[in-house]
């Protein structure tokens, strides 16, 4: 059957709209609905659960003692192309919202798993060929009445809540530039805050506010400093224009001081010798008030990144002690194979650990700023002799799948992964900027290092150590959700739902739902039950290295949860194929 | 709603000026035998009919399709295979890979190009992964 038939829905819209007069309350989702997510276990209402980004839930209905019973209690197809998925799905009033690849939205009724209403973004012919990295998307936004989502060729649109028609869109950016989306918008207060993508392809990266009932544009702040700003003189020449530095994961918001984290990306092209300088602030975190995007403070995690070391992954917003004093930390696990502890209040150093075995791309880090000493061995030089192995892969380390902190444990979770590249820098003069080509410059390879790739670990913040590590044969690349159960949830490539207890990383629970995960899991409470939930569906990097079969669905578990009779995602007859026997 | 199973006619290549390969089509998207359409001067046709790369072996159109090849495939097909299939071990016929280049493959994740390059950026790379075994 040709899928675009199953896409028929002209006819079920309306149908399904109807539904929305039986789904309960669909009350407004308010700023400070957002600023209190922490104590409402019932709804999952953001990206990262809380502005923190924690991803930690205090639910405890379903913990150590019963989750080896828990069981699937509905799913749905989210059909399509198979594209991959990649997104957290929020949950609010009953109904869960969340993401496809080509960024499709789905409203669910989380009851009965009866779709409430879809929402496909049409894209212009050829706009495939402008992703890097296969068409993920990583989530939806909601605030009161609306959804919002940024379409891949950088649109952001704004859906009515209540049916999925279009509030209002715009366009973010020119993706025939190479400017794409594929992260998550972030609400804060009246402001929706997007990112962009396509640091391969000569971008100069940015966050974007805007208003989130007009969609008027608000500010603009650049990953990159623009000519007289500082650090622009960290980029030889014009290189800044086309610097990247993209910004394609969603930020951390810290109410305390409306400050606003975002991680940034690799420079471009790959060959650093052709911007020798720090290229700030590529491969970093920036911290920037969040209600008018000026700039605060930036920390470079990898300067003058030779090895695609992206610094998206959002810092988690903590408040520990490390060496017996209080740090206010942002934590950060990095591409480039380092944990980070950052003091949020100044962008200060505070300590780096590793998360992998046998990082050589640096020597070692300077105690009191962070700062990496080269192994110039492994930066390959434009036009010279290919380098390997680097390690980690350009991959990571942590690529963009969230991590998640235990506030009560002191435990920040993270997926890594152990493997190395060969880098081949091209001659500077094959590396030319024409917008919308890729502007690498370097070709890469990865290689397997050893039996495992993937590692699930926890790090005790306090004590800056890892207390357990769980392999995988094949790399990570779901995100993680911890909970006050004592239990972690993720998923592996090879297509299980892991729970693992959050003490000894012991999987105690595991579920095989037919294509890799690379989602991130949510839990909430409906009823009295509570519901464990995650996308399925191999896409995205380690589609680069693995192939497996395909899939697109969001799995519901719990241990004692009933679903009410519902209609799915009903298939539509097609016309004339099937007429009543007279 | 997209139908993504559509394929490219005549009329959407004249209107993003890729004349010659709309040119092309106009025979190839019918299904009709090409032989009962006036070729353009830079496709070639073999006895049987099958659309041919007339830039195989041609030096200049090699060192052309590298850059192509750099612009536009290396992020997914990478140097002998990632996300995308080694095409330096193709065995792909050249009017099949004309055909996956242009329209991209259904069910899977490789797009269509046939807004991007033109019919002879698309004949230089098919010349320049046909010339070596490895990148």
């Amino acid at each position: 059957m040709r899928v675009s038939n199953l896409y028929a829905f002209g006819t079920t819209f309306t149908a399904v709209a109807a539904l929305w007069a039986s789904v309960a309350g669909a009350d407004p989702v308010t700023s400070d609905d957002l600023l209190s997510a922490a104590g409402n276990t019932s709804e999952w209402l953001m990206y990262g659960r809380t502005y923190d980004n924690q991803r930690y839930s205090p639910l405890d209905k379903i913990n150590t003692g019963n989750v080896g019973d828990m069981k699937p209690v509905w799913a749905f197809s989210t059909g399509g192309k198979l594209g991959g998925l990649e997104a957290t799905p929020l949950i609010a009033d009953g109904v869960l919202y969340f993401s496809a690849d080509y960024a499709r939205v789905f409203a669910v009724d989380a009851r009965t798993g009866t779709m409430v209403w879809y929402y496909e973004p049409q894209y212009d012919d050829g706009m495939e060929a402008e992703l890097c990295c296969g068409p993920v998307n990583r989530g939806v936004a909601i605030k009161d009445d609306k959804v919002y989502v940024e379409t891949l060729d950088a649109r952001l649109v704004a859906l009515n809540r209540a049916d999925g028609t279009v509030a209002w869109e715009k366009t973010i950016d020119d993706w025939k530039a190479g400017y794409t989306a594929t992260g998550a918008p972030l609400v804060i207060g009246d402001q929706v805050v997007v990112g962009i993508a396509g640091a391969e392809y000569g971008v100069r990266g940015y966050i974007r506010s805007y208003d989130a009932e007009s969609g008027a544009e608000n500010w603009t702040t650049y990953a990159i400093p623009g000519p007289g700003e500082p650090g622009n003189d960290s980029w030889p020449g014009d290189t800044w224009k086309t610097g990247g530095a993209s910004t394609w994961q969603t930020g951390t918001y810290d109410a305390e001081t409306n400050t606003l984290y975002w991680g940034t990306g690799n420079p471009g092209p790959w060959n650093s010798d052709m911007r020798t300088g720090d290229n700030k602030w590529s491969c970093s975190v920036i911290a920037v008030d969040a209600t008018t995007g000026k700039f605060k403070w930036g920390y470079q995690y990898t300067p003058n990144d030779a090895w695609d070391y992206d610094g998206n992954n959002a810092p988690i917003l903590a408040d520990v002690t490390v060496d017996g004093k209080s740090v206010k930390a942002a934590l950060q696990t990095n591409r480039n194979g380092f944990l980070y502890t950052l003091d949020r209040t100044s962008g200060g150093f505070v300590n780096a650990v590793p998360t992998i075995d046998g990082i050589n791309w640096t020597t070692g880090l300077d105690p009191k700023t962070g700062r990496p000493t080269v192994n110039e061995k492994t930066r390959a030089l434009s036009g010279g002799d290919p380098v390997k192995p680097v390690i980690p892969g350009l991959e990571g380390g942590t690529n963009w799948f969230p991590a998640s902190y235990d506030p009560n444990l002191g435990y920040m979770f993270i997926n890594t992964n152990h493997w190395a590249m060969q880098l081949d820098a091209w001659p500077k003069e094959d590396v030319v900027y024409k917008p919308g080509d890729l502007y690498m410059g370097v070709d890469f390879q990865m290689y397997r290092l050893d039996k495992d790739i993937g590692y699930t670990k926890a790090f005790d913040v306090a004590k800056q150590e890892f207390v357990w590590s769980t392999p995988s044969p094949l790399p990570m690349f779901a995100g993680i959700l911890s909970t006050g159960g004592g239990l972690i949830f993720t998923g592996d490539e090879l297509g299980n739902v892991l729970a693992m207890n959050s003490k000894t990383g012991e999987v105690l629970w595991e579920f095989q739902t037919g294509s890799g995960i690379n989602a991130s899991p949510i839990t909430y409470e409906l009823d009295g039950t509570q519901y464990v939930a995650i996308l399925s569906g191999l896409g995205g990097d380690p589609g680069f290295y693995f192939q497996g079969p395909k899939g697109g669905m969001l799995w519901v578990f719990s241990v004692d949860g009933k679903k009410a009779k519902g209609e799915g995602w009903n298939p539509t007859p097609i016309e004339g194929a099937l007429p009543q026997l007279d | 709603m997209r139908d993504s199973s559509r394929r490219w006619t005549a009329g959407r290549f004249a209107r993003c000026g890729t004349v010659a390969v709309g040119l092309f089509l106009a025979g190839w998207a019918g299904e009709q035998s090409l032989a009962q359409q006036a070729a353009p001067a830079d496709t070639e046709e073999s006895d049987e009919g099958a659309v041919t790369n007339p830039y195989l072996g041609d030096f200049e159109a090699i060192a052309a399709g590298k850059r192509v090849y750099r612009s536009h495939c290396i992020i997914c097909h990478l140097k002998s295979g990632g996300r995308g299939p080694n095409l330096f071990r193709t065995d792909l016929t050249d009017e099949k890979f004309l055909d996956i280049v242009v329209n991209g493959v259904e069910g899977a994740l490789m797009p269509a190009f046939g807004t991007k390059l033109t019919l002879d950026e698309i004949w230089q790379v098919n010349a320049y992964v046909k010339s070596r075994d490895r990148y």
